[in-house]
């Protein structure tokens, strides 16, 4: 027993080099194929390598799946013991909220500013375009982060009515990736699908920041973006707040 | 078919400290020249304190490790050379894992088991009915196993044993856990079957009961010695060199007197009775129930020698 | 080795799995289903970024794509028969491994028919739907000699990707998070071998060749289409040698594993 524990320690400081690694190589590779695409192509594109190395480098601060505390709210769900929680639902919220918080920031201090700071060493990527750009690109990130926990705390709470937690999280994972531009910048994207996604929340969580980072909005536009981001916020919340009324509903009428 | 264990040592390598450029390592000495001979039809029970030894030599009898230094021979096979053969005459009840498939009713894992040993027809069907009726097996064979009981498990595990009637079965802590009532069906059905089938039995628990009602034979190894290895009877009369009186007196409230060269407790639950433990050839009983009559009057009493119980536990405390 | 009792129990344990498996039927259908909309969706970048690329080198969207669908077909062809490798470490620590090793059966055996994941069949799915899609722009004929040449590639990688997990699962047996170090090459790794190894620096190029990892399907696929050399036919039959080679090792460090005790 005792060896096992030993053991999952091991595991865990291993697991963590493991996994640096493989962002690092992740990184790497699409670096070059970048680097190769670019170059074959005799094609104007809508933005520079550098530009798109810099998106692929950045994006790792925005990085809102996998959320750990949506896990644990689908398992109470499951197991019932949710009935508790229902009794004071906002601070609930609020509590989720500042545990995922948490999460993130230890994420991106753990995993992304290594990332970062190794990728200044060798490859050639744009600081923020300017000190008020890097600073709107904060704010903006921040706000992504709550248009994103509510997303998932949206299909989170779906639980109550799908059970099949490893295929509702799969499905919604990998759509909110293609939608947010998370894993290739979105003005690689079709025209008319790159249109509608502006529509959509998930494309303020990655892409909408990131092009602040960079530069390629103009200053003008930054405040009904951000309005933007914070009605997308808003919406998402209520969204939340009907679903757990719901919920609460089936649970009385179920008994939990 | 007998086992055959010669001068066998088994020696670990455990890692002191865990470090991924220069780990120590330590010996430890598991098993330390240890011999004994078992042979067919033999109801043996292997027990000793924790850490004394006693997986190390099952994992070495079935197979699953290799002797440092010594040989294990069964039926004139070195189980670690010939696992797989050495293991279709053989059967065995781990205590905490289990044999059976999680998710169907055991009859589909009994079904499974007979093509792993290859067990005939007819040798199937005779042991499965043998099985079900002396185990009480019917109630529950529908039902997928992670839904059953411990005590339900645990008897369907003692069938999937002795499924291929093997020659040798090995039970590590069989009844751990159990009701009374499975225990005393379980045990009854190990004693049954070694006596009708002769199959070699070989036992580790720390019930003693399992031990009386099963075993006859006993071996006692401790820190990687043999330290006894004979009859369960020869032991008790050898050891049992303690005599436990208990003695009840009219007068509540008996205070403890001091008696040389004997052991004098009071009874946790009444306050009027003593227990008196000595040597037999050291103390006559006649001058104890003199000293004891002065002490008050006496109401009741009882004699009897160390039972195994008293005596393991016994030897088990002097190690600690 | 191989007699009529090895043959009855596997098709016992497969029936047996398939019972399991339609306990929870409705699970496996939205499994089923997750699991080919994810890998779709993996295919979108590979989309979006060939339509708007045109080529990476000499290679156009349609044959990124067959790479991509080869590798899902021997994946999940890997994954169905294979998976309970993948929770080796399980076996180790909670010390089924003994039980199984007790028994008068191969280890290996027994492992592969105590579990089946049957939605590595939508891996299957998505991979077949792709080849068919490529099938035109590509000019692939399916004559009899076109057909063993892919049922070759799909066998060559589906061992490799087999030798894979089997590495993963030998470095469980030494604590090492060998479910970690699969993931890592059989889902990081193969994302970027299906572009042609050239758009990688040198010193890339060189590590994917000598790992092997290159041989997985990016060669033989080549080799497939007659998009490369002629001689590189040799490169469809390295799986077995690979797995063979990977099943040996695993074998040895079970026997010291059980040699030094735990």
């Amino acid at each position: 027993m005792i060896r096992i524990s030993l053991l999952s320690h091991l595991a865990l400081r291993s697991s963590y080099y493991l996994g640096l690694f493989r962002e690092c190589l992740f990184l790497l590779l699409s670096i070059q194929l970048f680097r190769t695409l670019y170059s074959g192509t005799g094609t104007v594109l809508s933005a520079t390598l550098t530009e798109t190395v810099t998106y692929i480098i950045i994006s790792k601060f925005a990085q809102f799946f996998n959320m750990s505390t949506m896990g644990r709210i689908q398992s109470r769900i499951i197991s019932g013991e949710i009935a508790t929680d229902l009794l004071r639902p906002v601070e609930y919220d609020f509590f989720m909220l500042v545990q995922e918080f948490g999460a993130w920031i230890q994420r991106i201090l753990s995993i992304t500013f290594p990332i970062v700071l190794l990728s200044l060493l060798f490859v050639r990527f744009y600081p923020p375009s300017s000190i008020s750009y890097g600073l709107c690109f904060v704010l903006s990130l921040l706000l992504s982060f709550l248009i994103m926990f509510f997303a998932n705390y949206c299909v989170s709470l779906a639980a109550f009515w799908i059970p099949y937690l490893w295929s509702l999280n799969s499905v919604s994972t990998t759509l909110f990736i293609i939608l947010s531009g998370a894993m290739i910048p979105l003005w690689f994207y079709p025209d008319g699908i790159r249109n509608v996604l502006e529509w959509l929340p998930f494309s303020f969580a990655v892409y909408m920041p990131i092009n602040i980072y960079l530069g390629r909005i103009a200053m003008a536009e930054l405040p009904i973006l951000f309005l933007k981001q914070a009605v997308w916020i808003l919406i998402l919340w209520l969204i939340s707040r009907f679903i757990w009324s719901k919920a609460t509903k089936k649970i009385i009428v179920n008994g939990g | 078919m007998s086992i055959v264990v010669d001068h066998l040592t088994k020696i670990y390598r455990v890692v002191k400290q865990k470090s991924i450029f220069k780990p120590r390592f330590e010996q430890k000495v598991a098993l330390n020249n240890i011999s004994f001979q078992i042979d067919q039809g033999e109801s043996v029970a292997y027990i000793g304190p924790n850490g004394s030894g006693k997986s190390t030599t099952i994992k070495l009898l079935t197979g699953l490790l290799t002797p440092t230094s010594g040989k294990v021979t069964v039926n004139g096979l070195e189980p670690y050379k010939k696992r797989k053969e050495n293991a279709r005459n053989i059967g065995f009840v781990f205590g905490q894992r289990t044999q059976l498939w999680w998710d169907l009713p055991i009859t589909e894992s009994f079904d499974l088991l007979k093509e792993i040993y290859r067990i005939p027809n007819a040798v199937y069907k005779r042991n499965l009915e043998m099985l079900f009726t002396l185990l009480d097996l019917q109630g529950f064979k529908e039902i997928p196993v992670r839904q059953l009981s411990l005590g339900q498990r645990m008897r369907a595990e003692v069938a999937c044993a002795f499924l291929h009637s093997p020659r040798i079965v090995y039970l590590d802590e069989p009844t751990i856990g159990i009701d009374i009532v499975t225990k005393a069906k379980i045990r009854d059905f190990l004693r049954d079957i070694n006596k009708e089938e002769k199959t070699t039995i070989i036992l580790t628990s720390h019930d003693i009961d399992d031990i009386e009602t099963v075993c006859k034979r006993l071996i006692l190894i401790d820190k990687g010695h043999i330290v006894y290895d004979g009859q369960i009877v020869d032991f008790i009369e050898r050891y049992a060199v303690y005599k436990k009186i208990r003695v009840a007196f009219k007068e509540r409230d008996i205070q403890p007197i001091l008696i040389p060269r004997c052991e004098v407790s009071r009874e946790t639950t009444k306050s009027n009775e003593l227990i008196i433990r000595y040597k037999k050839d050291e103390i006559d009983t006649n001058e104890l129930l003199n000293i004891l009559q002065n002490v008050g009057t006496i109401s009741d009493f009882t004699a009897h020698d160390d039972n195994l119980t008293d005596l393991l536990k016994s030897i088990y405390k002097e190690e600690i | 080795m191989v007699d009529v009792g090895t043959v009855r129990f596997i098709c016992k344990s497969f029936r047996m799995l398939l019972k399991i498996q339609f306990i929870q039927l409705s699970n496996f259908y939205f499994v089923f289903l997750a699991v080919c909309f994810t890998y779709l969706g993996s295919y979108t970048f590979i989309y979006f970024l060939m339509k708007k690329f045109n080529t990476v080198l000499d290679w156009n969207l349609y044959h990124v794509t067959f790479v991509f669908a080869v590798y899902q077909i021997s994946f999940g062809i890997t994954n169905l028969i294979m998976s309970q490798f993948k929770y080796f470490s399980d076996y180790v620590h909670r010390g089924t491994l003994d039980i199984l090793m007790i028994r008068p059966m191969s280890l290996f055996l027994q492992i592969i028919m105590r579990g089946c994941e049957f939605v590595s069949l939508g891996n299957i799915a998505v991979g077949v739907f792709l080849v068919v899609m490529v099938t035109k722009p590509l000019e692939i004929e399916w004559s009899a000699i076109q057909i063993f040449k892919f049922m070759l590639l799909i066998v060559n990688s589906s061992l490799f990707i087999g030798g894979i997990y089997l590495i993963g699962a030998t470095m469980s047996i030494y604590i090492i998070n060998g479910k970690e170090v699969r993931d890592l090459l059989v889902q990081t790794l193969q994302n970027y071998l299906i572009y042609p190894k050239e758009a990688y620096e040198r010193w890339i190029q060189a590590v994917l060749v000598f790992s092997l990892l290159y041989f997985v399907t990016n060669k033989p696929a080549q080799w497939f289409l007659g998009i490369a050399d002629s001689w590189n036919a040799w490169s469809v039959i390295l799986g077995l040698p690979f797995f063979l080679g990977i099943y040996g090792i695993w074998n040895f460090c079970l026997k010291s594993y059980t040699g030094a005790g735990n």
